[in-house]
This record gives structure tokens, sequence and C-alpha cells, in this order.
């Protein structure tokens, strides 16, 4: 086995370098998709995105994504959304709702059990759960799901959960600032650290602050 | 049900051997392997129950002289009399009168028609095992088996198969299988068993019948000795139109039938679908999972019954007892018709998991209320494509099985102007309206949440409101009682956007959607 050979695959990851990996769903802003390994969502992963308040988080973030993977597959499940994703708005979005499945349940074992239904299914091109709380276990189910069954997987956690050990491919934190969406990333299998970026959706620019 | 499957009675096997049918031509396929797409789709079997009033009204016994008679026009007349009977001297049309002098000790039943339709009828049904291609005769049944021979392995084996069963219920049947239906239930009342297969051997079979099996009035028969025609044959031999005159045109008709020349549509039986099987179970069970394999059995019953009947289960439910007779329905929600033991049995499970007990289970029934035509697809060339459709379905089935019907929804548009009433919950899958109009957000708030003001100015938590100049009014709902009347404003902090309206009537403001 070459040095090259070794270098090209898609689990070695060398430090400042972003691997390029075709299994990435481009997320339609341009700052994001250049630091994200792959250039957008990881495909067939969990990615976990922390907020500050879950009936904020931010839709339009996954919005662009939404859109291009709604042909893929018949369905594309949100289960236990804090709000009602407005069928009107999503519309106008271009989000084809006749493939939207709403999930509705209180109960913290049923909402796993149908994330990791669908995310295994392979009948669902993307997932959005809000999940109350989760253990490093439950995690790690939904990631293997998400693998198994191909499926773009999307968690939306409270940032309390912060300080916990996660299994999600890709985990970032969004918060409100004064330059827009700022987003820190925590997690980036394959992809390098502590380059946060902010996006500010409704200027339409970004700015780019490197903390190292 | 346990008489689908002819029990093996050698005593009985043995006589149906000994009637062992013997193939007149070897045109039809006779080895499963051989192609039936080539053949025509008619192969007529018909069964003629030369005993039939007698067996619609249960009257078994062989020994005892038994005879059925019917009300005639003047007299009471024997329709059928059994072995027994027979051999004492009682023949059919035979006066009850003169029957009752010959044989003293004669016992008599008066004929009921709608018993032996009763009866054909459970027969047919039966009968369905062989083909779903099912005709009911006044004194028999019709099969058409072309399209089973292979499925039985070829035409001697099938029929075989069928004689076996029909010895067992009835006294002396007759099976006759013929390319045409008239000529096969003709032969078939002869009560001579033959197997023809191809058109040109019919007339060698039928030209010896009586002339008097088509005829039947007395002015036909009577002109039929004047011309000296006695058989069929002879039928067939005269010329056609000098026939329609001197009889009836029906006639050529009916002799066109007989040779496969002529149209002969048969009406088909359709046996009511019904399903419903039940275990009582000797040991009360308080655990679900212990009525799994029960559970299986039945379903392996119901995909047997559906499997044969063409069909497909399009509602199904579960119903449990307990030892305090409380029933349990427990409904399996099915998206689309299903006949697959193995997603049934997989979503039974999961409706049995949603149910709690409260005390040990006695009784477990299944039962099907509504039926589909079972229409297989064809194959998809690209065989990805339509695994990933039952999936999709398969996947909401799942769902709402565990979660229930409420749990599990689509989302559509509704055309109404209050943002509130604009959508609606709806069976995943279906499309609502397309809606027009100012732009919507994407979160909305089910409660409109109020905003605080101070100093004139909005507040979203401690971040300044700017709000848009335009503006869009909407007021309606008058007519239910639940008018709207505001006017909407987008909102901005530095990183969201929102939907707030301003309510025309109290003048406050309200947070009611998040872009």
């Amino acid at each position: 086995m070459t040095l090259e050979s070794c270098l090209r695959r898609q689990d070695i990851w060398r430090s400042k370098k972003i691997s390029k990996s075709s299994d990435a769903v481009a997320t339609g802003f341009e700052a994001l998709d250049h630091r994200l390994p792959g250039g957008g969502w990881p495909k067939g992963a969990l990615t976990e995105i922390l907020v500050e308040n879950v009936i904020r988080s931010p839709l339009w973030l996954i919005l662009p994504m939404l859109t291009a993977l709604t042909a893929l597959r018949s369905w594309q499940a949100w289960i236990n959304p804090p709000a009602l994703p407005y069928p009107p708005g999503l519309d106008q979005s271009g989000i084809d709702l006749s493939k939207t499945l709403l999930i509705e349940t209180n109960d913290h074992a049923e909402i796993l059990w149908s994330t990791e239904q669908a995310l295994r299914s392979r009948a669902c091109s993307t997932v959005i759960c809000w999940p109350s709380k989760l253990t490093q276990t439950e995690m790690r189910r939904l990631q293997l799901a998400a693998e198994d069954g191909d499926t773009l997987g999307i968690c939306f956690r409270n940032q309390t959960a912060l300080r916990q050990h996660s299994m999600a491919t890709l985990r970032m934190r969004c918060y409100e600032s004064p330059d827009g969406m700022g987003i820190d990333f925590l997690k980036c299998r394959g992809g390098p650290l502590h380059q946060n970026i902010s996006i500010h959706r409704l200027r339409g620019n970004t700015s780019d602050t490197i903390n190292t | 049900m346990a008489q689908l499957y002819p029990q093996k009675n050698p005593e009985r096997i043995n006589r149906a051997r000994r009637h062992q049918l013997t193939l007149a031509k070897t045109d039809w396929p006779d080895t499963p392997t051989a192609p039936t797409g080539t053949q025509t789709s008619h192969l007529w079997l018909a069964l003629h129950l030369p005993l039939l009033p007698l067996e619609a009204l249960g009257c078994q016994q062989k020994n005892w002289p038994t005879a059925v008679y019917t009300q005639g026009n003047r007299e009471q007349q024997i329709v059928t009399a059994n072995p027994a009977a027979q051999n004492s001297g009682i023949h059919t049309r035979m006066s009850l009168s003169a029957a009752r002098a010959l044989v003293p000790s004669l016992q008599t039943v008066q004929q009921s028609i709608d018993l032996e339709k009763t009866y054909l009828r459970q027969l047919a049904i039966q009968a369905g095992h062989w083909t779903p291609d099912i005709t009911l005769l006044e004194d028999g049944l019709l099969l058409n088996i072309a399209g089973s021979i292979r499925l039985f392995g070829g035409i001697t084996s099938l029929v075989n198969q069928i004689q076996i069963w029909i010895f067992e219920i009835a006294i002396n049947p007759c099976i006759a299988v013929m390319p045409t239906a008239a000529s096969a239930i003709l032969c078939g009342r002869s009560g001579e068993s033959l197997i023809v297969n191809s058109k040109k051997d019919i007339r060698p079979a039928i030209n010896k019948l009586p002339a008097t099996y088509l005829i039947t009035d007395i002015k036909g028969r009577r002109l039929l000795t004047q011309i000296g025609a006695r058989t069929i044959g002879d039928l067939l031999r005269l010329p056609r139109d000098g026939l329609a005159r001197r009889f009836t045109p029906n006639l050529i008709t009916q002799l066109d039938q007989l040779v496969g020349d002529a149209p002969d549509p048969q009406i088909v039986f359709k046996s009511p679908l019904k399903f419903s099987e039940q275990f009582s179970l000797d040991v009360a069970v308080s655990n679900m999972a212990l009525l799994q394999p029960l559970a299986r059995q039945l379903l392996e019953k119901l995909c047997h019954y559906l499997y044969k009947k063409h069909a497909q289960a399009e509602e199904m439910q579960w119903q449990l007892t307990n030892d305090r007779e409380e029933i349990y329905n427990i409904p399996v929600l099915l998206t689309k018709p299903n006949r697959e033991l193995v997603s049934l049995s997989e979503l039974s499970r999961l409706a049995f998991e949603n149910t709690q007990v409260k005390a040990p289970i006695t009784a477990i029934m299944l039962q099907v209320n509504r039926f589909s035509v079972f229409t297989p697809s064809s194959k998809d060339l690209f065989e990805a494509r339509t695994e990933s459709r039952n999936e999709s379905n398969s996947i909401v089935e799942k769902l709402r099985n565990r979660l229930g019907k409420n749990a599990v929804h689509g989302l559509r548009a509704q055309a109404d102007h209050r943002p509130e009433k604009a959508w609606d919950r709806c069976d995943p899958g279906q499309i609502g309206t397309t809606l027009f109009g100012g732009a919507r957000p994407l979160w909305l708030l089910e409660t409109p949440k109020s905003i605080r003001i101070s100093n004139g100015r909005l507040f979203f938590g401690n971040q300044t409101l700017s709000i848009q100049p335009s503006r869009e009014r909407i007021c309606s709902g008058w007519w239910d009682d639940q008018a709207v009347r505001r006017d909407y404003y987008f909102a901005e902090t530095a990183s969201i956007k929102l939907w707030i309206f301003r309510d025309l009537d109290s003048g406050s403001w309200h947070l009611h959607g998040i872009f």
C-alpha cells in the first residue's frame, strides 16, 4: 500500500485539509459548504444541531437541503417538532408537502423508536427530529440507523447538551448573534474544528471568524 | 375447511381409481412443465351429480330405498331414487303412488330446489381450490380448468384430485372434460366419464348421445322420431336451414355451441368473501408475546385463504377475549391492501405491543372485514425502485400500528385566508391546494404569543424588532364565529425573521410565525 492510496481513504483525516467525500448534500450556504467535509451535510449520517431554544430551530438552514433531497425517496419525516412546520410556508419554500410525514408523540421511547425506524427504512430522504433528551447510547443507535438506512438525519437539541459526548458525525451549535446566525463546529468528522462562521441569512452575506 | 383437502381414505381412492379416466388425445399438456400460454383458455369440466336432490336433502343412507318426488302438473313424480330404490324398480318420472305400490317400504322426501342451490354453492366454494372459474348448473358444477392444469401437475392429475374429492361426498358423480361448455354438460349428464381436449374430437364423443338431451318438448320429440334422427350425430349431419325450420333456430345455436362454433358465455359463481378464525386457549395467557405463535398460525390460514381467493386484505382486526369476558379489538392499520404473511405478522406484532390487557387472554380471533381483488404488479426493470415503493408504504404502516393512527400524519395546505386554518393534517401522501399570496413562515405558533411593547418599540426577548413597512391585511372567517381582523407584518432582529400581526379590534401585537 502506497502512501497516496492510504491518504485517499476517506477515514484518514489530515489536519487543516478537508477531505472531499461525495456523500454530502450542499447546504446552500457557501460559507458553510466551504467548511464542511464533502462540501455539505453528510449523507447517511446524523447531524446534531444545538440551539438556544428549540422552538426557534433554524429550519431555513436545512431548507435548501430538504428541497434538494425531496425527490430522492418517498418521505421526509418530521418527528416531534416543537411547533407546527407550517405547510403553506414549506410549500412556498419548494418542499413537496405530499412527502411530508409528521409524527407527533410525547413518549420519549416512541420518539426514539420512530426516529430509528424512519432512519433505517430507506423510505425517508431526510429525518428531522426533536428528542427531549438523548443518552450517548441512544445517540449511537440513531447514528448507526442513519448509516444503515443511508438516510440524512438532523437532530435539533437544546444547547444544554453541549457538554455531553455525542456520536453524531457532525455536531454544531447555532446561536443568534448581532452579525446573524453564528455556528460553532463542535465535532466534524473529517474536517477541521475551531473555525466558527456566522451566516447572515437576511442580508445574504457571511462573515468568518477564525479562533485558533 | 376440512373437506377442502381430500382425506386419504384408501377405499374411496380405489373407487376413484377404478373410474380412472383415460386421455383421449394428448394435445393438452399432461406434464407440468409444458407451456400453457399457447393453448386456448377454455377447458370445461362438468361435474354431474345424478343424486343431487337426495344429497342436498341429506339423505345419505344407501341400503334403505329412498326417493325424492316433486309436485307435477297432475300427480307427484319421482325425481331421483337412490341405488337401493333403483334396484327395486323405481325410476324417474314414475308417479309417486306407483312407486309406493311397487316398494311399500320406500322412504320419500319432497324435492327442495333452494336446498339444492345452497348445496351446490357449498360445493362450488370447495371447488374453488382448483379454479376460480366456476359456474353453477342445475344438477352440478361446471369448472373451467384450463388455467389450473399446469399448477396441479397435468390434466390427469388434476382430474384425479377432483375425482377423489367428489367421490368423498357424492354418490355416483360423473366427470366429463370437454373443450366446450355445452358438450361438457351434455356428456356429464349422459353419465359417461371422459376427457376430450381438442375440438376435433368433440363430434366423435357426442355423436352417439341421444338427441332427446337437446330437445325436451313432446312435439319436438315426436318430430325427431318422424324424421328418424335418434342421436345428436344425426342432428349434426342434417342440413341446418331445414333443422331451423322444423325445430327452432335456437337448436342451431345449441348445436354450434356443442361443437364450439358459437360463443357460449357462462356466469361465473362468486363465492362470498369472509374470513373469521379463532383459537380458544386451554391455558389463559397473560404475556402478549406468547400469543405470537398462535397469531402467526391464524395469519398463515388467512394468507392461504387470500391466495386461493385471489384477494387481499383491506381491513383486518384481532379480537382478544380475556377470562373476564372482556373483548379487546385490535385493528391492524393497512395503508394498502396486503396479503404478505411477513408484513402482516410484523404489523400485527406492532399492534399487539400497543395493547394492554387487564386479565389473561383465553381466546384469540382474526377477522378480515374488507377484501379487494389481488392485482399482481409486474416487476420493474429497475428493481430498486419497486422495492422502495413497498418500503415507503410499510414504514407508514409500521409507525401507525405502533403509535396509533393519530400520531402519524401528512401535512397539506388548505384554501383559507386565516393562517391557522390554511393547513390541516391528512393521510400521508395526500395533496392539498396550492396557495398564492404573501410569504408565509416556516414555523407557526398554534397560539399566537403577545409581544412586549416598551417606549413605542416592539421587543422580542430583549431585542428590538424592526418592522418592514409592507403589511398584509387578513379579515376573514365571519361565517364560522372564528373571525380574524389582523394586519400582518414581517419583523426582524439581527438573526431571525418573524411574522407578527396587530389585532385590528384590540390593537395588541402578537407573534404568529418564525421564518
